[in-house]
Parts: structure tokens; sequence; C-alpha cells
């Protein structure tokens, strides 16, 4: 790949392209291949590091040092404060995530457009699936071979069976999974098709260009069209990137908006409007050995409830995660670890109704506000029920619900079953995380409502585009990432054609 | 860590080495070197973390002098006052009590489990 280490740029760089795109993630990858094959000279700027699939470190810790935006330490303020969890590598997240692939659901699709008739021209349901299916078989995307599932996943199966609830192994973007159960420090042997492994060699054959390791600090803009951005290299050089046609933002529901706010583009509800899949995970303890730490990281799901906005996922993740998660302090706690191997972790997504912001903080750094509403703790209480439930009907011997005032151990299923009405009602008694984000320069044909247009361009600064899940009018509920890759290559189209 | 006193170091590897202290029959903490580990949490930590983590060192070190039961500073607890003052703040209505707790159990277990040695003692095997 042709990648410039910002490391190296102690001086003043300055490159002149057709389109500078800040962010190497699934929409910024997506676009630079789409506009690289059109013939454009394209330029990317990543603020993180190129790192080789077997320079990935084993541990959580080193691997969140490394590839994860402040550690994966960054919080969401509200009423039940969680961390957010972004990749920061060229890559983006796509290299740190579980590697899930969903379509975007029909039916949330179609409420988009009910919602907006102005996206119907954009979000054509024939011009995405075909996309849907480039895009799947781009990525080798498929269901979790049994072979490589490991205990978690198929534990999960079983007691979806019992309670005669859908589920189906997850389809991911990986070729030859060895279920070495790391995707979410980076899978050492490259099996996930993640951008850097994919799309960007793609770009970079038809002459894209990454700088890596330098951090945009704005975008430039003259007469009322953007021109190009600045930013800051790793190496201390100031970096200029003219871009002759078009800017595209595609760094996050996060930081897109923060760049837009860092460049004094304030045009509509920038920032505003977040929305996300807070999760939570519920602990299950079997007799058998279960090392959730080996096997497909992420391999099966339970959808029945899709439509409700609850889904269910296997996890897995790095022992120094897992044993966080687990009861007590102290020498209780010590002995606690005895259990880790026997252990596994499934987890409940929800399509919140909770909004939230993203403003401009100290030193340009974001401060997100996000708060559950009761509904979404309803969700979470209900997902908590049922995944007790799922665990006692799979074999488990324990459960630990995570959920202050309520039994960190509980040995008998019908605790778990009334834990749905007598559950905690408050929304920090749940421990969560945020992993997907939308929403804060939402398309719509309305400009007051809206940052972009329903092509994608911005509404006031011409030659502005933003590519990534900042533009989704909702949240999905269902994993964005196949999502984000059809709606950047119709950004792409959309600059292309300009 | 940048900006650390010597001393809240050492205040905070002795609640970190608390967290997940040595068993009869298997190490904790306390016997790993963490010299690698602090300047990499040093460059990746953000800013609330590490405020976060200053806080839990401070609050978790002179709180219990004032609590009932206690009256000394977690250094001058016993083995055993040290885990039930640890149990309490992990199961305390105080929220944020509670998320410092938190925190404090995160960066343990990212401790213990960057040492390879300490993985392989708890069965996980690259």
């Amino acid at each position: 790949m042709n990648v410039l280490d910002g490391t190296t740029i102690a001086t003043a760089h300055h490159v002149a392209c057709d389109v500078a795109i800040v962010g190497t993630g699934p929409a910024g990858a997506a676009a630079a291949r789409t506009l690289a094959e059109a013939g454009l000279r394209v330029v990317l700027l990543e603020e993180g590091p190129w790192v080789q699939p077997r320079d990935y470190p084993v541990d959580g810790f080193s691997s969140m040092a490394m590839l994860y935006r402040d550690m994966g330490a960054n919080v969401a303020l509200g009423n039940a404060p969680m961390p957010v969890l972004q990749g920061r590598a060229v890559g983006g997240t796509s290299v740190v995530n579980g590697a899930i692939s969903w379509r975007l659901p029909e039916d949330v699709r179609a409420g988009w457009v009910a919602a907006d008739p102005g996206l119907a021209g954009t979000l054509d349901a024939d011009e995405l699936r075909t996309l849907f299916d480039g895009i799947e078989q781009d990525l080798g995307i498929a269901p979790t071979s049994a072979s490589v599932a490991g205990p978690k996943n198929l534990l999960m199966a079983k007691g979806a069976v019992a309670l005669g609830l859908e589920h189906r192994a997850i389809s991911r973007n990986t070729r030859g999974c060895e279920g070495l159960g790391r995707c979410l420090q980076g899978c050492p042997h490259g099996r996930k098709q993640s951008m850097d492994l994919t799309l960007l060699p793609l770009a970079c054959e038809h002459g894209a260009q990454i700088l890596s390791r330098v951090t945009v600090t704005a975008v430039q803009t003259e007469g009322g069209r953007a021109v190009g951005v600045i930013g800051q290299a790793a190496g201390g050089g100031k970096v200029t990137v003219q871009a002759r046609h078009a800017v595209v933002l595609a760094a996050s529901a996060i930081q897109t908006p923060l760049l837009l706010l860092k460049s004094g583009i304030r045009h509509g509800p920038v920032g505003h409007n977040l929305q996300a899949h807070p999760g939570v995970a519920v602990v299950g303890q079997f007799k058998e050995t279960v090392r959730m730490w080996n096997g497909a990281t992420q391999g099966h799901e339970v959808i029945g409830l899709r439509k409700d906005g609850i889904k269910f996922e296997a996890l897995g993740y790095d022992p120094s995660i897992i044993a966080s998660r687990m009861d007590g302090m102290g020498r209780a706690f010590a002995r606690n670890l005895d259990q880790l191997a026997h252990e596994a972790h499934w987890g409940v997504a929800v399509r919140a109704q909770g909004r939230g912001r993203v403003r401009l903080g100290w030193r340009g750094r974001p401060i997100i506000q996000y708060s559950l509403t009761p509904r979404d703790v309803d969700c979470i209480r209900r997902g908590v029920r049922v995944l007790g439930e799922m665990f006692f009907a799979a074999g488990a011997e324990r459960v630990l619900p995570g959920v202050h005032g309520w039994a960190p151990v509980v040995t008998d299923p019908r605790e778990m079953a009334r834990f749905e009405t007598d559950g905690p009602r408050q929304a920090n008694a749940y421990h969560g995380a945020i992993t997907h984000l939308f929403g804060t320069c939402r398309m719509a044909t309305d400009p007051a409502h809206a940052v972009v247009r329903p092509d994608f361009r911005h509404h006031t600064v011409a030659q502005l585009y933003i590519a990534d899940s900042s533009v989704f009018p909702t949240a999905t509920g269902v994993n964005p990432q196949t999502a984000i890759l059809a709606l950047a290559t119709l950004c792409a189209r959309s600059v292309a054609r300009q | 860590m940048n900006g650390w006193l010597a001393i809240e170091m050492r205040w905070l590897r002795l609640l970190l080495n608390a967290t997940v202290p040595d068993l009869p029959d298997r190490a904790g903490l306390p016997g790993v070197d963490l010299a690698v580990f602090w300047p990499e949490l040093a460059r990746a930590a953000p800013p609330l973390l590490r405020l976060g983590l200053r806080a839990t060192t401070w609050t978790f070190t002179w709180l219990p002098l004032v609590l009932p039961g206690y009256f000394r500073p977690f250094f001058a607890l016993s083995m055993d006052q040290r885990d039930a003052f640890l149990s309490r703040m992990g199961g305390t209505n105080v929220f944020l009590l509670r998320q410092l707790a938190a925190t404090l159990k995160v960066i343990a277990c990212f401790a213990l489990f960057r040492d390879p040695a300490s993985r392989r003692a708890l069965g996980v095997v690259p």
C-alpha cells in the first residue's frame, strides 16, 4: 500500500489531489476505492498508525493502547456513562471490530424514506441490494462456520433453541477464519477482511495515497467551497492537502462533526442527534470449559427480537476484559479468576431511542453527551432477562447479570425470570458500552434539520461531502459496517458525478 | 506516569496489588513488573481516564481514614480490611465511588494480563 507515515513528516508537507478523504475506516475506504477506480487522484488522511497484522499485540491493554481511540476509554457522559469504542488505525474500526456484517434492514431503509421522501432517490432498494451483493463478495462475508465457532457461540445456539428464539450464525467479513478469538485486538493472521487488507489496497492500486499518523485539524474553505484540509503530522510537520474536486469526511459520527465544528462549519444540527446501540453483557458460568477467548470472536446472534429494537450476540474478548467484569475485589476477586475459563459473555444491544450530542471540548477533544431513555432501560432489562434465561437453558450453573441493585450471582432461573419486571430501572445500574454511532451530521432534504443533502453534499459548503454513519438519519438496530460501506460508495458516486 | 508524585505511584500500586492480591496457590499482581506498563498507560490514556485514576488513588487511599470501622488510610489497613474496603467500594450505592472501583479493577486486569506469566498461570495460552 502507498502509505506515508506521518512520523517521518517533520517539516511542512504539501500534497495536491482531486479528492481528500479524512478517515480510512469503512466509509473512507469504500469512498476511496470508488473514486480511485473512477480515475480521480485520492489522498486519505488517518490519525492512527498503519500496523501489520503480525504486529498486533496479544493482550487487550496493549491492543487498545495501540489500535483504539483513547484506549477505548473515551466516555459518553449522561445518565449512564459508557465507554465509546472506536478504532484508530489505518482501516479504522474495521481493524478491531467483531467483523459482524448486516445489510441495512429493509424496514430501516423504508422508515428513513417514509420520514423523508427526498431520500428515495439515494436509497433505492434495488441499487442497495446490488451494492450489498458486491460488498459481500469483496469481503468474503459468510456465516460463521461451526468448525471455528467455539463453545461460547455454540452454547448460545443451544440456549436459543431451548427458548424457541430465532437465531443464526453471524455473517462476518472473514476469509479462512481460524477461530483465534482476536478480532477485537486485530486478527494477527489477517483473516478478518478489514479495510487495511481489502478496499484500501484496491484504492492504492488505482493511485490513492494514505497519510497515516496525521491529525486533520481543519477543513479549508474559500468562497463557500471546500478546497482542502490541513493537519498535523506525528513527526511535527504541518500537512496541507489541496483538493481540487472535493473533500470527503469519513472520520466517524464523533470525529466528523468535531472537525466541522473546529473548522467553523456550523450549519444545521451538526453534532446533534447522536444515536447509538448501547450494549450490556451478561455472564454465564458453566461447569465445562468455555475459554471464551478462543473460537470466532462473535459468531452467533439471536435476532428474534430485532424488530423490538433488541439484538443478542455472543461476545469474545481478551481475558483482561473478561476478568474486569468478574465479581468482587481483593482476594474474593482473585479467587474468582479461577472461573475465567468457564465463563461466557453474551451481550444485548439496543436500538436506543436516546439522543445525544457531540460538542467541541478542551483542546479540541470531543465532549460526548448521551443518555438512555426509560424505554431504552426497559429494553436492556428485557434483554438481560432473556440472556439470563438463555444461559440457564444452555446449561449454565450461575448467571452474573452485572447489574447494581440485583444479586451479583444468580443460581435460580426464576430469579432471572422476574428481572424484567423487578430489575433496577435507573440507567446507571447497568454497565454498558457504545460501539455504533449515528446521526450527528444527518442527511435530509430540509436544510434546517440536516447537515448534508440526500446526495451527501453539505447543505451550505460546496465540494464538501460526508460519507460515514454520521449521515444516517437514525440508528440501524444492526451492526452498521456493511451499510456504511454501501452508503459511502453512494457518496463517492455522487462526488464523481459532480 | 507523567506528572505523578512518587508517593502517588506507590499508593496506586498498593491499591492495584490489593485489587488482585497473591493467593496461597497463585501469584496476583504484587509480583508483576509494571515498568513497561506505566509509560504505555501514560501515553495512551485519555485525560478523563488519567483524572479518574488519580481521583481513585487519592480517594481510596484517604477515604478509609474517615470511615467507621477503618479510621486509617488505606496503606495502614490490614489485608482483611483492604479486602473489605475495596469490596464496599465496588458495591456502594454511590455511583461515582463505584465507578472509581471499576476503574481500579480494569487497570489492575490490564496490568495483570499484560504479563505473559500471569496469563499462563491463569490458563490463557495464546
